[in-house]
């Protein structure tokens, strides 16, 4: 269903599930990283982050120095 | 030895990889070849044999359960998971990320394993970005829209990779098999779209250069003309084709072919001409000429086509150069006459582009040259860059007195606040003064690549930097009008600092 949804859903739309997602994400990035140290499980999120912000433009994802130009 | 190529761009990235894929086979007699593209952008992957493996990351697999009110993101992790799993399980030995992004970069750290050699953005242990070696460095320091450089992404690419580039490496053997035209007059190839509408020109304009092309007088060439692009540009190309005189020799296959069919298309042209998008590089790939119609909002040296005979016109608007003029200009392709209007010609596949009037940014690229390649450093451009160097000679002096702090208290606060400010201020006279851009994205890069040492070890690491920011600004300091020939020593000087080891690259 929800990829269906993907399909079906215009830009505005996309973007703003996207943006959604994303502010969830930083939240769960942020408790994951306040509890170790780098793990691979924060790899990940990262990873799903940076996938999300290629899909939306004009994110603004916050100076995280752990981002690349 | 089995190797991974990334290369998570466009179409005409992907094309514009090709060669290097190659050069790999090539170098690394017996390897097992792997190349991860977008799903979306499959069909741009060489067949014939190429590779051994094509992986595919379907983004919109991926992030479809994120489109709802309540996101799945854990179905989204387990989705992503499950590609990088198998890539992991594969086990390379040698990853080579094309792709200079962030998404990228966490990707190689997830599917490296211990003795991958990892080459181009990845990260570091603690996250950070980490750029192992110097071509990558470049391109982070100095490539893309709005910079300086003049090395061409596939060769910077085959820098990454570690490999050099040969003409058998542009060879793409039966895909390039043209199809036959019924007739003898010339064939002209317009590609009327772009990715971006600021890549290409107007339908308006496209139409006059069509309708100019196939209704030209001169006995020597009277081209016929073809459309190409994809089904987003069929409204263009319906508008350009209901204006047409019907005794024009134009045909609309805009829409009408796979890659596949775009190639033999253009591999049967005798010129292609269109903005900076796909055809231009499969153009390359088939040694078919083209004339380039190069918009501000790309480097034409960066992506540019590498066909021997080809010309790049650079345009500061669509408006700059009449459609009229444009078609001179084929024309002039077309039967061996010299350029009419002030192109860059690219003389050969491996020969660096000719300009017949200076491009913008000299300046900076000769600068670049000097901090990578080896050259003599460019005289001072004005008094402003010379009173910028004496501001930054200044703070830097400021900045080493920090850090020597530094080495005798690792905690002193106050000295980290001011090579803070000193940053602040460096990057503040980089805005008044862009020409210090380069140096400074040098700087900052070289900076970047030391990565989570020990305080110690970045400490000396920074001053060591800063001591080589000092040498290059004593060369204009010491020198009136700022003219100074450093050689090969002093670019051995400069690379010496960051990167892991796994740098062999000359950039030179």
């Amino acid at each position: 269903m929800k990829d269906a949804r993907y399909a079906d859903a215009d830009e505005r739309a996309l973007w703003h599930f996207l943006r959604l997602s994303a502010a969830q994400l930083r939240n769960k990035i942020k408790e994951v990283e306040e509890k170790q140290a780098y793990s691979p499980f924060a790899n990940r999120l990262r990873m799903l982050e940076a996938l999300i912000k290629e899909q939306t433009p004009n994110e603004d994802f916050g100076s995280s120095a752990r981002q690349a130009r | 030895m089995r190797i991974l190529v990334l290369q998570l761009a466009r179409l005409g990235d992907i094309y514009q990889t090709w060669p290097v894929l190659k050069a790999l086979r090539r170098t690394y007699s017996g390897c097992e070849l792997h190349l991860l593209t977008r799903a979306k952008y499959a069909a741009a992957a060489p067949g014939g044999g190429w590779l051994d493996r094509h992986w595919r990351l379907d983004s919109r697999d991926v992030l479809a359960p994120l489109v709802d009110e309540r996101p799945d993101i854990g179905e989204s992790l387990e989705r992503l998971g499950r590609l990088c799993d198998d890539l992991r399980a594969t086990g390379f030995d040698l990853i080579i990320n094309l792709s200079f992004s962030p998404f990228s970069s966490y990707l190689t750290r997830e599917i490296a394993l211990e003795h991958s050699v990892v080459r181009g953005y990845t990260r570091f242990d603690d996250g950070y970005l980490s750029i192992p070696d110097d071509g990558s460095a470049y391109f982070y320091a100095q490539a893309g829209p709005g910079r300086w450089n003049r090395l061409h992404v596939t060769d910077l690419f085959a820098h990454v990779a570690g490999v050099e580039l040969c003409e058998e490496d542009w060879s793409v053997g039966r895909v390039c098999e043209p199809h036959v035209s019924p007739t003898a007059s010339a064939t002209v190839v317009i590609h009327v779209g772009a990715s971006v509408p600021t890549k290409t020109l107007g339908w308006g304009t496209w139409l006059r250069i069509a309708r100019g092309l196939a209704m030209a007088r001169d006995a020597a060439v009277s081209p016929r003309v073809v459309l190409v692009g994809s089904s987003d540009d069929a409204e263009i190309a319906n508008r350009i084709m209901s204006d047409v005189p019907e005794n024009a020799r134009v045909t609309n296959r805009v829409g009408a072919t796979d890659l596949d069919g775009l190639f033999r298309i253009i591999a049967g042209a005798d010129l292609l001409i269109g903005g900076d998008s796909a055809p231009v590089h499969i153009a390359s790939l088939c040694g078919v000429p083209v004339l380039n119609i190069s918009l501000p909002t790309v480097s034409f040296w960066e992506t540019g086509p590498r066909s021997a005979g080809s010309r790049i016109l650079p345009m500061s608007s669509e408006d700059a150069v009449s459609p009229d003029e444009i078609v001179r200009e084929a024309i002039s392709m077309l039967s061996g006459q010299p350029p009419v209007l002030g192109v860059i010609r690219v003389p050969a596949r491996d020969a660096p582009y000719l300009e017949t009037s200076p491009q913008p940014g000299l300046f900076e690229w000769r600068l670049i040259s000097a901090l990578y390649l080896g050259e003599s450093f460019p005289p001072a451009p004005s008094e402003l860059f010379l009173s910028g160097v004496q501001r930054l000679a200044e703070i830097n002096v400021l900045a080493l007195e920090q850090l020597a702090q530094l080495r005798l208290h690792p905690d002193d606060q106050t000295a980290r606040l001011i090579l803070e400010r000193a940053d602040e201020v460096m990057e503040g006279i980089a805005r008044i003064v862009p020409a210090f851009v380069p140096l400074l994205a040098w700087f900052h890069t070289e900076r970047l690549r030391m990565g989570p040492v020990a305080v110690g070890e970045l400490v000396a690491g920074t001053e060591a930097l800063h001591g080589k920011l000092a040498d290059i600004l004593g060369l204009y300091l010491s020198s009136p009008d700022g003219a100074v020939a450093a050689g090969d020593d002093f670019e051995e000087y400069l690379t010496g600092t960051g990167g892991t080891g796994h740098d062999d690259i000359d950039l030179g």
